[in-house]
């Protein structure tokens, strides 16, 4: 966009430039030659008048040869008078009277009644205009005129290169100007587009405040007014989550007791019975499972459960998670390979973190192949720590990857529903880590294993609000 | 070894006869490298507004036939290449004599009247500057109807080359001048006559200046046997002529300040006269001449008082006959 608005304000201000130095050079050349040839069409026109009073050249008055005389020397030229045949009556030079002089520039003066032509070599110009006969006699009268134009013509160069560089220097002023134009016009679309790409990462609490000029606030306006209907919406949604959890968790766990109670009551119970008990038990401890994770969620979403940021060895929640699946993972018959590259630590909250970390290596085990592995990494850098989890599961299509982080999306679902899961673990980890400041990526690959890289900032992210 | 002599000899002479050829312009008619002279006819492009010329050789070695060649050329078109004949189709040449002392006169038919003037001059001037080439043809006359040709009511006569110019620019005839330089003796100014043909873009006093500014030639030089006798120039040899004009009889040399770096051994009266004198003896519509240097008339020269305008002087020496 701004690279186009560059090229169109430099296009245009140059293609000015070099037009209006084009006409300004051809003016200069026409003005150049018009000037000394109008004095002389003016002054030949008088000339005819002074011929027809005085005679010249036959009669004694020489006031028509003086004015020649001073007519060439004002120019620094040649002044010849020739008759209608050709023959010269006058010469300032004084070497051609009485000659018959056939030269093209006269021959072309006879035809056409005026010949104007310019020598660049010798920088000289040749007037020749068949005088008007104002006596009525049909003998011509041919007034030629050689004239010396050195100084008009290095006056015209002169001004040529000024017109020239003049127009070099615009060119140049423009191109700047064309780039600081298109920085400064496109500034505020690639403000809209920055908070734009953040809201389309969930932030929806996000608003664009760019008012550089009033097109550009209408657009942040319109932005607003979409994002305050689209918040409303989706608190709705979450509103309508979090209530439906909560009324069925009382139940729920009003089923559990039951259900606990009539397996515990020490009686024996028909095998049937127990077992639809036991399935019972196990489904309501799913739900449960499902309406606590839905809970959370619904928490993070209002942001009722703000981030409790503490200084914590990331270390030692490694630890932790791994102890804590280390069941899991001696029951899927996964090695779990733990490496961590120097002690971390970083503002984070603990609970919080470790579910979100928790989720992904849990997801690891499950997914994965029976004597599989999974390597758990961290490392950090000075702002950031880097947690990886990498499996040797079936990996992803490249197609179900941008929506694993969806909630309830399951990439198998038969296999989901057998490892028991709820389908927002993920969705759960991303909210935890972006909450955070932080982001989650994945790389995967078919039959050889996916990659989760979580990067979380080491320090409580300073938020602006997305203000410009 | 003599052979190798010989060699050096021919080439240097040849290459001198080059550079003759190349640069000097005292006579019009000068001979090609193989002793020939290069002919031309005149032509006119199709509405007669150009005059060129077309190099020509002769296919014959009579002269009378020759003059046929070259009248046969003037009357015939080659519109292919834009050449059209200098006497057009209606006028006709119906006869031709070349009398001993070389005057050609050509017979025209009656339409020759009917040319308009200026179609009549360049008829005249195409004519006159082909025929007139050839070394036995000294001038052509024209008759029509029989009767001499008239203009104005008078009669044109014999034309020769040198009244008729196809440029502003083109030199016309050969003239003779005198240059006054300084004497070897450096004790008065000697006469030197030179035969030239400069062009015409200049006026010819400039020209004339000009052959001063560069000095004698060595034939100059060595045609004077006595040493205090021979020319010199005294004008120094950087000096450039910024403007000349010729006003009311005086003409007016503006030069450039090398002018004023003379040899101090020379009295600026022989420099100054020297410019003054010969420019007073070749034009008889100069009478005096003003100097000046960079815009600015001379009152000194050289610390020496000088007259603000120059008549000629008695300062040439005579020569010994």
């Amino acid at each position: 966009m701004s690279f186009i608005l560059f090229l169109g304000i430099a296009f245009c201000g140059i293609v000015s430039c070099v037009l209006l130095s084009y006409i300004l050079i051809s003016y200069n050349d026409r003005h150049l030659f018009d000037v000394t040839r109008k004095q002389l069409s003016d002054y030949s026109e008088g000339l005819s008048y002074d011929i027809a009073r005085t005679g010249f050249p036959s009669g004694s008055d020489t006031t028509v040869a003086e004015q020649l005389y001073l007519l060439a020397e004002n120019y620094h030229g040649r002044v010849l008078i020739l008759d209608g045949s050709l023959q010269v009556c006058f010469d300032s030079y004084r070497t051609k009277n009485g000659k018959t002089v056939v030269a093209p520039e006269i021959l072309e003066a006879v035809a056409e009644k005026t010949h104007f032509s310019y020598d660049e070599e010798s920088k000289s110009a040749t007037y020749v205009r068949v005088l008007p006969s104002v006596t009525g006699s049909k003998e011509n009268t041919i007034f030629f005129m050689r004239y010396d134009m050195s100084s008009e013509w290095s006056r015209y160069q002169t001004s040529r290169r000024y017109i020239m560089m003049i127009a070099l220097c615009l060119s140049i002023i423009i191109f700047t100007l064309a780039i600081v134009l298109a920085v400064v016009f496109t500034r505020p679309l690639r403000r809209i587009n920055r908070a734009l790409t953040e809201i389309g990462n969930g932030k929806f609490d996000e608003r664009v405040e760019v008012r550089s000029n009033r097109q550009v606030a209408d657009i942040s306006d319109s932005v607003n007014q979409i994002l305050e209907r689209t918040h409303e919406m989706v608190e709705n949604r979450q509103n309508f989550v979090s209530d439906v959890s909560h009324e069925l968790k009382t139940p729920m766990t009003s089923m559990k007791i039951l259900a606990d109670a009539l397996l515990n009551s020490g009686e024996e119970l028909p095998p049937m019975v127990h077992e639809f008990l036991t399935d019972i038990n196990s489904e309501i401890d799913r739900e449960n499972h499902i309406i606590s994770d839905l809970l959370a969620l619904a928490r993070m979403d209002r942001k009722t459960d703000t981030i409790q940021y503490a200084r914590t060895h990331i270390n030692e929640i490694l630890d932790v998670i791994l102890n804590r699946v280390a069941p899991l993972a001696e029951s899927k018959e996964v090695e779990v390979v733990c490496e961590s590259y120097r002690d971390i630590y970083a503002d984070v909250d603990e609970p919080k973190m470790i579910t979100a970390i928790t989720n992904i290596v849990e997801n690891a085990i499950l997914y994965n192949r029976p004597n599989g592995s999974v390597y758990v990494t961290l490392n950090a850098n000075m702002t950031y720590f880097f947690v990886t989890v990498r499996d040797t599961g079936n990996g992803i299509a490249e197609s179900e990857i941008a929506h694993i982080f969806e909630r309830f999306y399951r990439v198998d679902k038969d296999r989901s529903r057998e490892t028991g899961g709820t389908g927002l673990g993920l969705a759960i980890t991303k909210d935890i880590i972006n909450a955070h400041g932080g982001q989650i990526k994945v790389y995967s690959k078919i039959n050889e294993g996916t990659t989760f890289s979580v990067r979380v900032p080491l320090a409580k992210p300073v938020r602006n609000g997305g203000k410009a | 070894m003599r052979r190798f002599a010989k060699t050096v000899l021919v080439l240097a002479v040849s290459a001198f006869v080059l550079v003759l050829a190349g640069c000097t312009r005292t006579a019009p008619k000068t001979p090609g490298t193989d002793g020939v002279y290069p002919v031309y006819y005149c032509v006119v492009n199709k509405n007669a507004t150009a005059m060129t010329r077309v190099e020509y050789t002769y296919q014959s070695a009579s002269k009378e036939a020759r003059i046929a060649e070259l009248l046969q050329k003037l009357t015939e078109d080659n519109s292919d290449a834009g050449q059209y004949a200098v006497v057009p189709g209606s006028i006709r040449i119906e006869d031709w004599t070349l009398s001993e002392e070389g005057e050609l006169n050509l017979s025209f038919n009656g339409e020759y009247y009917a040319l308009s003037s200026v179609r009549e001059a360049v008829l005249r001037a195409g004519v006159v500057l082909t025929l007139t080439q050839l070394e036995n043809v000294r001038s052509v006359s024209f008759t029509v109807n029989g009767e001499p040709l008239v203009q104005h009511d008078q009669p044109v006569g014999p034309m020769v080359a040198a009244m008729f110019a196809n440029h502003i620019g083109e030199p016309t005839e050969v003239k003779n001048v005198t240059l006054c330089f300084l004497s070897g003796a450096k004790n008065g100014l000697v006469a030197v006559d030179r035969l030239v043909f400069p062009d015409d873009y200049k006026p010819m006093e400039e020209y004339l200046l000009e052959f001063l500014i560069a000095g004698p030639t060595e034939k100059e030089i060595s045609a004077e046997k006595q040493t205090e006798l021979q020319p010199l120039s005294g004008i120094p040899s950087g000096t450039k002529i910024l403007h000349l004009v010729t006003k009311k009889s005086t003409c007016y040399v503006d030069l450039s300040k090398e002018f004023m770096d003379s040899d101090k051994s020379i009295a600026p009266v022989y420099i100054l006269h020297s410019i003054a004198d010969t420019l007073i003896r070749n034009f008889d519509y100069i009478d005096g001449v003003v100097i000046s240097v960079e815009g600015k008339v001379l009152s000194t020269y050289r610390d020496t008082e000088v007259p603000s305008i120059f008549r000629t002087a008695d300062l040439l020496q005579p020569k010994n006959q």
